[in-house]
Order: structure tokens, then C-alpha cells, then sequence
């Protein structure tokens, strides 16, 4: 991993990105200081910029590993600072910690709660002085790398739940800074990125771009005994048929947080039936419950997207379609990338079919 | 959008969904604002019940303060959200706020050592604009149309009519009854010789073929 290494790492919600990261995480710790910094669930990924991501991963960073002493992270608590007007900057400088004294409710943020806190007025903030909250993040991580005595790797995931206006204006408009990047960084990103026209011009910003695919289960496959194993860690062996477990293998399109989502949900069925298996009935219910939300999801254009082949659908159809799952992109044998329906999807379309004669649909 | 099928749960299902359910986000789609007031009632007597864990109602401009705001403490709590309510434009800001803090939610919620849960609550007429402001939210929840009355095949369910007529059949076969007499039996409280397993599951099968003619 060369010490200019941007990996972007994109495929759906649901196909494994998170496993993965994880995983390299564990093979490279010994190498690298790895950094898994919250991003997505504390920036507001409408409006994220790289700037807001550098920032909150250096102070992340710093306190993750102890670092909230150094020179470095003390500037930057300084500049996270609401500013406040002063005619006397040198006593205000230093009377900093004893000009405000509240009593009583909550203590005063510290400067990672402020991210959690006024998000936007962080945001506001950091626009105010791009290059200089850019240089001091940079400084706290090189100041981490010394006392850690191995480079950073940042892995920030989670950015591919974004919003595609957003997307576009953090991988394409910003892109140049993406090379600016002061450590090794692996990122996510929504898949639909790759239907755009700028997807080209963007990948070139990155030193790899990895696809992350869903293999279409089949039996005797290897990605059947993925799924076996995964129903073994969550302790379904023995509870369940080995065909009804290849029924939900089958379902699941090849995306393992649809097929915990049908394990789980067959497994409280029958827990709710009183019953020590996970029978048949349980599985074709627990499929019925996991196709529910596609009803309320999709409306008569997006059925009519899916049942036209890929090459006629519009690429915002196309992104809409896979950003909810109802369709799935899977790794073709013969290589390259093949879009089909989500299994569940096509049951719920072929019922569509079925009742339109009753005047049903 | 889309037709909708008959309710695919019911109010126990919910219970369940919250006390053993896959995920930590419960959507429950009602038929109305009365249905939605029992399922209320419902979960605050159900859930203590299978597991230990306590029902506290919050209104939704909370919910997000309270995420932020989650204490350590032992028990865990099934927060449930009247989600429902305000107009249009109200429904439309604070679906959308969830759904963009959707990881936040869903992380503050799982957090150890508590994993506490949480219920929205929505009425169908109102479904319609919440799949279109929060469609990220509904990908990592379990969606349930639910009504009063338990789960129930219709004749249309081919598939799953198959399988329970298939067990239904076995089970007549194996221990020598109809369905219609054991299901007496067990109203009338007489004895019956046969093991609690196969017992439980005549009776899910009694349950789901209820709404059909008889053979």
C-alpha cells in the first residue's frame, strides 16, 4: 500500500463492504494505525465535504488514541471554537478557559461532541478557513503516525447511503482534493456513481477503484457455502432443512444483509409458532415480510423500469432501482457486471402480473 | 405505487419483531389512527412479556435528542413513535431527518450493552409519502402491515397453501384426527396424547388455514 494509496470502494447497500472492511482492517493492523472514524452517522452526508471528513477524522483520531495533549489537536480544538469578538485578544487569550462559567444542565461540548451537536455550524466553520483546518488535520496525523510508529490508513465507510446529488459534488466536484489527502484512505461510494458520464473523469483521482458485486448463489457453489457458514456463525445449523436453507440462499440474491434479514425473520416465526425448526411456511413468510417494504418502495414506473432490460432503463432509474435493492448487480461469470431483478422483487411482480386480469393491480 | 396486499402480520407480530426481530428499527403500517392507538396498547402489554425490556411512548421531535441522549442503563426500552401525525409539509421534514440520520439512529439504538428498539408507527394513507421521504430508513427496517386479527393464508397464497395443507395432512395421518378434532379437544380442554412440538404446530396450522372454506 504506496503512501499515496485512495482506494474507492463501491457496490449496494447490503453486498459486504462493511465484512470486507473490516476485515482488511484486522490483516493490516500490525502495519498500519487503522482509523474507522464515524463518518456516516455523524456528518450529515447531504452536505459533507472533504474537508469536514478530514477534520473530524484528525480530532476522531486524536482521541481515539490519546492524543488530545499534543500541539497539534490543541490547535484544532482552538479552531473548532465559536469565535467570539474581542477588543483585548491578548487577555482574552489568556483568561480562554474562565471567560465563560455556566451552572447548572449539560457540560460544555467537548470539541467531537460539537460535531454532534452543531453539525452545520461545524460545517460553517471549517468553510471560513478551508486550507487552515486542512493543514492542522494534516499536522494531527502526522503527529499520529510518530507517536504511534506506523502510517495511518483511514477507512471511512458508509458513504455510499449519500444522496446522488451529494455524491456527485463530494466525488466529482471535489475530487482534486480526494489526491490531496494527507494519509492512505479507502472509501465508499454509492454505486450509481458509475452510471454517471463523470465516473471516468472522477476514477482517475483515486490510485484503484474496487467494485464490490453480489454472486448469484447457485448450488454447489462457492458462494452457497459463504452463505452456509454465515447461517452457521448466526447458529441456524440444525434448526433449518438443508433445502429451505437453499430456498432463502436462493432469495437473497447473493446480498448477505438480505439473507440474515430472512434468516431472522423466519427464525422469529418460529419462535413465535413455538416451534423448535425453521419449517417451509416460516421461510416463504419471512420472504413475504422482507418483500414488504419493496411494496411501499416501489411505484408503477419503478415496475415498470424492472420489468424493461437494463439497456433501456434510464441510469436514474437504474440508480433508484439498485439504491433500494430492487434490483441487484451481480459479478457475471464471463466477467463484467450483469443487473437483474432482486428475487423478492420478481415474486412481488409476478403477482402483479397475476392479479392485473382481476383488476387487482 | 404500488397495490397492497392484505395485512402480512399482526398486532403480535410487532411484539415480536421488537423482541426478536432482525433489525433494531420497526416500521408498523396500520389501517387507521384507532388501529394505531391499540397496537399502542398492544405492544406496552406485550412486549414486557417476552422479554425484559419496558415500552416508553416518545413524540417524534424526541426521537433524535433522545438517540444523542441514550443512557447506559440496564434495561432496555422499545421506544415507540406515533409517527403519523402533522401535516403534510411536518411529515415530509421529519421523515426526511430521519431518514438522513438513519445510521445515527440506528447505531444509537444498537449500542451495548442495552440494544434497545425502536417502533415507528404510521397509518397506511400516510405510507405513501413516508416511503417516498425516508426509502433509505425503510431498507434497514422491518416493515410490517399489520392489523388486529393473526396472520392468515387466503386461497391465492398457492405456495404457502401447499405447504400447510402438506403439514395438515401429515399430521391427520400421523396421529389419526382431523384438524376440526383436536382443535375441539383443545377448546374443551380434554386430554390429548400428543407431543407439545407437533401440538403447537397443529394449532399454527389450524390458525393460518382458518380463513378458508373447508376441504
Amino acid at each position: 500500500m504506496p503512501e499515496h494509496t485512495r482506494v474507492l470502494l463501491i457496490g449496494q447497500t447490503g453486498v459486504g463492504k462493511s465484512t470486507e472492511l473490516a476485515q482488511v482492517a484486522a490483516d493490516l493492523e500490525s502495519k498500519y494505525c487503522i482509523l474507522f472514524p464515524p463518518v456516516d452517522t455523524v456528518l450529515d452526508l447531504g452536505h459533507i465535504g472533504w474537508h469536514e471528513i478530514l477534520v473530524f477524522s484528525a480530532r476522531w483520531a486524536a482521541s481515539a488514541h490519546g492524543m488530545e495533549d499534543a500541539e497539534s489537536v490543541e490547535t484544532l480544538d482552538r479552531y473548532l471554537e465559536e469565535p467570539r469578538e474581542t477588543k483585548y485578544p491578548a487577555i482574552a487569550e489568556a483568561l480562554r478557559s474562565q471567560l465563560v462559567t455556566t451552572i447548572g444542565g449539560p457540560p460544555a461540548p467537548t470539541p467531537l461532541q460539537r460535531f454532534r451537536n452543531e453539525e452545520a455550524a461545524i460545517r460553517g466553520l471549517i468553510a471560513k478557513g478551508r486550507a487552515q483546518f486542512w493543514d492542522v488535520a494534516t499536522a494531527v496525523f502526522g503527529g499520529l503516525e510518530q507517536r504511534m510508529g506506523r502510517p495511518p490508513l483511514l477507512i471511512i465507510d458508509g458513504l455510499e447511503k449519500m444522496p446522488d446529488s451529494s455524491a456527485r459534488q463530494l466525488f466529482y466536484d471535489e475530487a482534486r482534493h480526494v489526491r490531496e489527502l494527507p494519509v492512505r484512505t479507502v472509501v465508499t461510494g454509492p454505486l450509481s456513481m458509475s452510471f454517471t458520464e463523470w465516473f471516468g473523469d472522477m476514477e482517475e483521482c483515486f490510485s484503484s477503484v474496487e467494485r464490490m458485486r453480489a454472486i448469484p448463489p447457485a448450488v454447489n457453489d462457492p458462494s452457497s457455502s459463504f452463505f452456509d457458514q454465515l447461517a452457521s456463525a448466526r447458529g441456524a445449523t440444525g434448526l433449518i432443512s438443508t433445502g429451505d436453507l437453499a430456498l432463502l440462499i436462493h432469495w437473497c440474491a447473493g446480498l448477505p444483509r438480505q439473507f440474515l434479514h430472512l434468516l431472522g425473520q423466519a427464525a422469529t416465526l418460529a419462535l413465535e409458532g413455538g416451534q423448535e425448526q425453521i419449517k417451509r411456511d416460516h421461510c416463504l413468510r419471512a420472504a413475504q415480510r422482507v418483500t414488504e417494504r419493496f411494496q411501499y418502495q416501489l411505484g408503477p414506473s419503478d415496475f415498470e423500469a424492472l420489468a424493461r432490460p437494463d439497456s433501456e432503463r434510464t441510469n436514474e432509474a437504474r440508480a433508484r432501482l439498485l439504491r433500494v435493492g430492487a434490483l441487484v448487480e451481480f459479478d457475471d461469470p464471463s466477467g463484467g457486471p450483469r443487473i437483474e431483478s432482486n428475487p423478492l422483487v420478481r415474486q412481488l411482480m409476478n403477482r402483479r402480473k397475476s392479479e392485473a386480469p382481476r383488476g387487482r393491480a | 405505487m404500488a397495490e397492497r396486499r392484505s395485512p402480512s402480520g399482526w398486532f403480535e407480530d410487532v411484539c415480536w419483531a421488537v423482541a426478536n426481530g432482525p433489525t433494531p428499527i420497526v416500521l408498523a403500517v396500520c389501517a387507521d389512527l384507532t388501529a394505531l392507538r391499540r397496537l399502542v396498547e398492544w405492544l406496552r402489554a406485550g412486549v414486557p412479556s417476552l422479554a425484559p425490556s419496558s415500552v416508553r411512548e416518545i413524540a417524534p421531535d424526541q426521537l433524535l435528542q433522545l438517540i444523542e441522549e441514550l443512557d447506559d442503563g440496564a434495561e432496555r426500552v422499545a421506544f415507540v413513535v406515533d409517527a403519523s401525525g402533522g401535516d403534510d409539509a411536518a411529515l415530509a421534514s421529519r421523515w426526511s431527518a430521519w431518514n438522513l440520520a438513519r445510521e445515527r439512529i440506528r447505531e444509537g439504538l444498537q449500542a451495548p450493552p442495552r440494544r434497545n428498539v425502536l417502533v415507528l408507527l404510521v397509518t397506511l394513507t400516510r405510507m405513501e409519502d413516508v416511503a417516498r421521504c425516508a426509502p433509505d430508513l425503510l431498507s434497514i427496517s422491518t416493515v410490517l402491515t399489520v392489523s388486529e386479527e393473526p396472520f392468515a393464508v387466503t386461497a391465492d397464497d398457492d405456495e404457502l397453501l401447499d405447504v400447510y395443507r402438506q403439514d395438515q395432512a401429515a399430521l391427520e395421518q400421523r396421529y389419526g384426527l382431523t384438524t376440526d378434532e383436536v382443535m375441539a379437544k383443545l377448546i374443551q380442554r380434554e386430554p390429548v396424547t400428543i407431543p407439545a412440538e407437533d401440538l403447537r404446530r397443529w394449532e399454527e396450522i389450524a390458525q393460518a388455514l382458518r380463513a378458508l372454506p373447508p376441504r
